[in-house]
């Protein structure tokens, strides 16, 4: 008796492995579909900010090989920028423009500054009279140093 | 059309790597063939990858990447054919049980989900997660842009962040297919992820079925498939599922050759566990351990000679300390290291580390259910039937896996970087990297699923 209710355990524990992993596998397919978004297979994160840097890297001279990176998180306290945001736009500023090395520092004969209007006009007063800014637009600049 | 020139790219070293290793392993029944198809898919990647690299060493030049496979496809074609008498290709004729059929048809809807999530996935993310514009794909891009300037993706001026010197395997394959088709193609990595994805799963279900049974391979199957994390991960570029398939491999290789006494099976294991160290630093440590793993285990069947198969498969890895001295910066977790003994001495670091090991390991898989305590209850139901002339190779893989895990433990004791972030942000992939050998182990010491339902 004690051996036909082990092998009865034996066999709900087979039937049971399979159904609960399928069950996890139709839940992550039905979660993913449900975060389907049709506009992303064009134009997801990644690919939009390599297209907002086109236009950028088409201005920097063909050889340039490094050049700055400036964000909200090189100018304003700690408590006023979203550090994962910066990190990521700095990221993706790096991935869309390689093999130029994007340092972070304002210390390049060209930089990008990637600055809130509040970060912008605080950064404007520590830079010499004689810089030019190019604006992209949606917080985007490159800057020379002549 | 991306989608399908992604995935032929990388065909030739998938179908290479099989039929080479066909030829190394000889055996044409079911389980042989399905532990080949997986086991070349990663070992063809891996081989174009190195090969790739010598290529790139000598010419400077990031064309020719295409001949390399072609050129192991067609030696292994010539020898298939050569050979088709004495060791043919096509598969035994296997009748399955009543079980079995119905595994086999839970795992068949299981690959349809899968691929379902994948393709979202996939066509929702065409660059990848974080890790791959990061790291992956952004190494690829210097290669593939920079053309001849190809080594200042090693610059000491990258940030430490973008982890300048992790090892090639990925991104070079990854520049070599786009410099195949002419073009930045996203999809080849996709492509790249979901080969290594197909040859997991099929390197897990061939090793448990060669070691157990086809019911058990097919429970091991659906368990690795039913844990969200390899699917989600596969389409996302990284390196970590990569990474996870050669410790597997290595595992698998090993136990199989305790099994059979082949000694190809060794040279196969030093293969996986350089090809590991090829794909991510923790396949270094990975390398260093299982070399050892595999001098006790030589050492205890007393034909510690054989070690030198596993030596010759380790070659590989000469190639990767020349990386790793002459071409990558250093590391960013040793490269720092002030207050080392402080963190050292920080009892309260370790009791951090313990309890989100406890926590990401418990709810390990992207699931809300906890995987390893179904894992657990299905263990204790079914009790351990591991045969004893498995046991020492089971047992020392165990202890190979667990030395692997504590590696892990103390990476994080010695991080110069913030403690809860590193946790965050990597944890979890580093349990994936052991989970499929695990598994593996697991089904090769629990009992079959057949003679239960027999009775």
């Amino acid at each position: 008796m004690v051996s036909y209710n082990m092998l009865m355990y034996k066999k709900l524990a087979i039937i049971g492995l399979v159904i609960v992993f399928t069950g996890i596998n139709f839940r992550h397919l039905s979660q993913t579909a449900q975060g389907w978004n049709s506009d992303f297979i064009a134009d997801d994160m990644v690919t939009h900010w390599d297209k907002r840097m086109q236009p950028l890297q088409s201005n920097l001279p063909i050889n340039t090989t490094m050049i700055g990176y400036v964000g909200d998180w090189d100018v304003l306290p700690e408590n006023e920028y979203h550090y994962a945001g910066e990190e990521t736009e700095y990221i993706l500023t790096q991935y869309a423009l390689a093999p130029i090395i994007v340092q972070r520092s304002d210390e390049h004969e060209w930089v990008i500054a990637n600055l809130t209007p509040k970060a912008y006009d605080i950064w404007i007063t520590t830079q010499p009279k004689d810089i030019e800014i190019i604006e992209y637009g949606l917080r985007i600049f490159l800057v020379h140093n002549p | 059309m991306s989608f399908l020139t992604g995935f032929l790219v990388h065909l030739p070293s998938v179908l290479a790597g099989m039929l080479l290793i066909h030829q190394i392993l000889p055996g044409n029944q079911p389980s042989r063939l399905v532990f080949k198809l997986g086991l070349g898919a990663g070992l063809g990647l891996g081989a174009t990858s190195l090969l790739y690299f010598i290529l790139l060493l000598i010419t400077n030049s990031l064309s020719g990447y295409i001949f390399i496979p072609i050129t192991l496809l067609g030696i292994g074609l010539y020898l298939t054919w050569h050979n088709r008498i004495q060791n043919p290709i096509f598969p035994t004729i296997y009748s399955l049980t009543k079980l079995q059929k119905y595994l086999l048809a839970a795992f068949c809807l299981l690959v349809l989900t899968s691929l379902g999530s994948f393709m979202i996935h996939a066509l929702m993310n065409s660059h990848g997660g974080f890790d791959a514009w990061m790291i992956y794909n952004r190494i690829a891009r210097f290669f593939y842009r920079g053309g001849i300037n190809w080594q200042n993706a090693f610059s000491q001026d990258i940030y430490w962040q973008f982890h300048a010197d992790y090892p090639l395997l990925l991104p070079l394959n990854l520049a070599g297919a786009w410099q195949t088709l002419g073009t930045e193609n996203m999809r080849a990595a996709q492509a790249h992820g979901a080969y290594i994805f197909i040859g997991l799963v099929s390197l897990l279900i061939g090793a448990v079925a060669i070691l157990r049974t086809t019911g058990q391979s097919l429970l091991a199957s659906i368990v690795l498939l039913g844990t969200p994390i390899y699917v989600y991960e596969s389409p996302r570029e990284a390196a970590d599922l990569t990474l996870a398939f050669f410790i597997l491999a290595t595992v698998a290789c090993l136990i199989i050759y305790h099994r059979e006494q082949n000694a190809n099976f060794l040279f196969l294991a030093g293969l996986a566990s350089s090809f590991g160290a090829w794909t991510k630093n923790e396949g270094l440590l990975f390398a260093l351990i299982s070399a050892a793993a595999c001098f006790f285990l030589l050492n205890k069947n007393r034909r510690l000679p054989k070690i030198l198969f596993y030596i010759t498969g380790l070659l590989p890895l000469i190639l990767v300390l020349y990386f790793k001295y002459f071409l990558a910066p250093s590391n960013d977790l040793f490269s720092s290291q002030a207050d080392l003994l402080a963190r050292i001495t920080d009892s309260q670091r370790y009791i951090t580390i313990f309890q989100e090991f406890i926590d990401h390991f418990v709810w390990f898989g992207r699931s809300n259910i906890s995987i390893p305590i179904i894992l657990l209850g299905y263990m204790l139901i079914l009790k351990s039937h591991l045969s004893s002339k498995d046991s020492p190779a089971v047992v020392i893989c165990a202890i190979l896996l667990t030395t692997q895990f504590l590696g892990y433990f103390s990476i994080y004791i010695l991080t110069p970087h913030n403690l809860d972030w590193h946790l965050r942000t990597s944890l979890a992939r580093l349990i994936m990297h052991l989970y499929p050998a695990a598994l593996l182990l697991y089904f090769a010491s629990l009992s079959d699923p057949e003679p239960v339902f027999t009775k």
